[in-house]
């Protein structure tokens, strides 16, 4: 009994932090975003008149959302057979493979406002790679990478997958250094081909880490923030706003509390059909 | 007849196949991988003037004088001590409530340690947005707001779910024989967690201090939103406003981001094993 309650002892600082940073926050959230406030002055109720204008006339909400499902396809697919494809290769090859695989995450540890930059300076309209192909004769592919609403998002998205991607790839390769060896031997042996191996082997036993990866990509895909604020800012025209940075532009410059409640609910909403549309999939006994 | 043959030809390469090919496309990505990596360097080594006359080129002199310029401009000497305290408290109290959260719900029988763990999921779930835009108003009224205790106290809530489940899963694979022992022999719960499981879990420990460093040192969001003032900012915050006023020289850009990523991936170099199998501990059950 005296060890139980020296338990919750062992416990409650955590908790207790967590709560106060994160959870009641959190909750809090719910009830400011039915108020009007601008975290000076008392907040007033005013019932669900913020849903009604995000709903109706926050035009910008809304483009920042199919933004975010831009970007959430993208990550769920590129980075993922990048990573995966890489990790085969490395599993296969007998040589070099921590070199390989150092080099690939090396871009993860990287600060994200350092790899704007960078890419800053490559999308640079006179001096980056447009200077590139003008030199090598190649004048038509030169872009206004970050300056074109069509193609900006995806510029600031190549920044993030070539950080990101190396994860992605990690977490494959330790999952597939833990199938054990002698089932590819006994497929060989059965005559199953290298492809063969890899869609009846190798992708149903990594169905665990695809449900993890898919899951995870999904949701950071819509907490991305970092990126956007640093390279574009949302811009030209909010072509590559994202519901982070226009939620958080909104609380911090706005200072708009009651309406960034509402507008980050929504976002948690939005976010937590990704989790149960997961949920049901896995009950319908689809192994993601 | 030939199987034995083919399966000892195969050691070390246990998918087979002739795996000499894979090499290439493998030195193609990295040649890919390194690019900005390389450009960064070179261009941190270059005269502005010259990055460009010729954007891409290797460098013909080496400006070393970028260094100790963006370091200056961009006043790094107080934004590095901000981050090193930042990351070293974050990095202390991490390790002390989630290693003493995570001996509690293993080691002694919590009712409701199942709920605890629940509660980190669900918390894993949580986008930040959700609690920093309250977070952002009640830490002004609790002058928390524009200081470094109150991005500190943010950092120990939102690296404890990663870092409760990794120690959690060590504590679990680790014997209770010793422990049972030392409680035997008269030692407080406290004393059993000091002298027997802490020194046990060093490796977890270590793991753990590596991981929430490097992702202290880089942290982004909390910072700028959270630190106002120039004095206060952390390097990764104090260089996206310094490259940002600055945003055409890209001598003392580059040479400003070098400083700002060296010494994480000097640590990552140095560590690398241990620092992919933190990350990845997350995702494997």
């Amino acid at each position: 009994m005296q060890r139980r309650l020296l338990g919750y002892a062992f416990v409650a600082p955590a908790i207790a932090v967590h709560l106060f940073v994160v959870g009641l926050p959190a909750l809090a959230a719910l009830g400011l975003s039915l108020t009007d406030w601008d975290g000076l002055r008392l907040p007033r109720f005013i019932g669900l008149a913020n849903f009604d204008e995000l709903i109706h006339r926050d035009g910008v909400f809304w483009q920042a959302f199919v933004n975010n499902l831009h970007w959430t396809a993208v990550f769920l697919t590129v980075p993922v057979a990048l990573g995966l494809g890489t990790a085969v290769m490395i599993s296969r090859v007998s040589r070099l493979q921590t070199v390989y695989r150092v080099v690939f995450f090396l871009p993860y540890v990287f600060a994200s406002v350092v790899v704007s930059r960078i890419f800053g300076f490559i999308y640079n309209p006179f001096y980056g790679v447009n200077k590139l192909f003008r030199n090598w004769g190649l004048g038509f592919l030169a872009q206004s990478w970050l300056g074109d609403p069509g193609i900006a998002l995806y510029s600031v998205m190549a920044a993030d997958v070539w950080h990101f991607w190396g994860f992605d790839m990690v977490v494959f390769l330790a999952a597939l250094q833990q199938i054990d060896p002698s089932l590819y031997e006994a497929a060989t042996i059965d005559g199953a081909g290298g492809w063969q191996r890899f869609l009846h082997m190798t992708v149903p036993l990594l169905r665990p880490t695809f449900g993890f990866i898919l899951m995870m990509t999904a949701l950071w895909s819509f907490l991305t923030f970092d990126y956007v604020y640093v390279m574009t800012g949302g811009g030209p025209a909010h072509a590559t706003e994202l519901m982070a940075t226009w939620i958080i532009g909104t609380a911090v410059e706005a200072r708009r509390a009651g309406y960034a409640s509402a507008l980050a609910v929504t976002l948690t909403l939005l976010s937590s059909l990704i989790i149960v549309g997961f949920l049901y999939l896995r009950r319908r006994g689809v192994e993601v | 007849m030939s199987a034995p043959v083919a399966s000892g030809a195969r050691r070390g390469s246990p998918q087979g196949g002739g795996s000499g090919v894979l090499h290439i496309p493998l030195w193609l990505l990295m040649a890919v991988t390194l690019f900005p990596v390389v450009l960064l360097v070179m261009n941190s080594l270059k005269p502005d003037l010259a990055i460009k006359a010729d954007p891409l080129g290797p460098p013909r002199t080496l400006e070393l004088s970028n260094y100790p310029e963006a370091w200056r401009t961009a006043e790094f000497g107080r934004a590095f001590l901000n981050t090193i305290i930042v990351s070293g408290a974050t990095i202390l109290g991490i390790c002390v409530l989630s290693g003493l959260a995570a001996y509690g719900m293993t080691r002694l029988r919590l009712p409701g340690a199942d709920t605890v763990a629940s509660y980190y999921l669900l918390a894993i779930t949580i986008p930040a947005p959700l609690f920093l835009v309250p977070l952002f108003f009640l830490w002004a009224r609790l002058h928390l707001h524009d200081t470094l205790p109150g991005l500190i106290l943010v950092y120990l809530a939102v690296y404890q779910p990663f870092s409760i489940f990794l120690l959690r899963s060590y504590f679990m694979g680790l014997p209770q024989e010793l422990e049972d022992a030392a409680r035997v022999d008269g030692c407080s719960e406290l004393q059993v967690f000091t002298r027997i499981t802490l020194p046990l879990a060093k490796p977890a420990f270590l793991t753990l201090a590596v991981v929430v460093g490097t992702l202290t040192w880089r942290e982004f969001l909390f910072a700028v939103t959270l630190l106002q003032k120039y004095e206060n900012m952390t390097v990764a915050i104090r260089y996206a406003r310094f490259s940002g006023q600055y945003l055409t020289d890209y001598a003392q850009q580059s040479a400003g981001g070098v400083m700002l990523v060296l010494p994480v991936v000097i640590l990552f170099l140095l560590l690398q094993r241990r620092f992919i199998q933190g990350v990845v501990s997350g995702a494997l059950k």
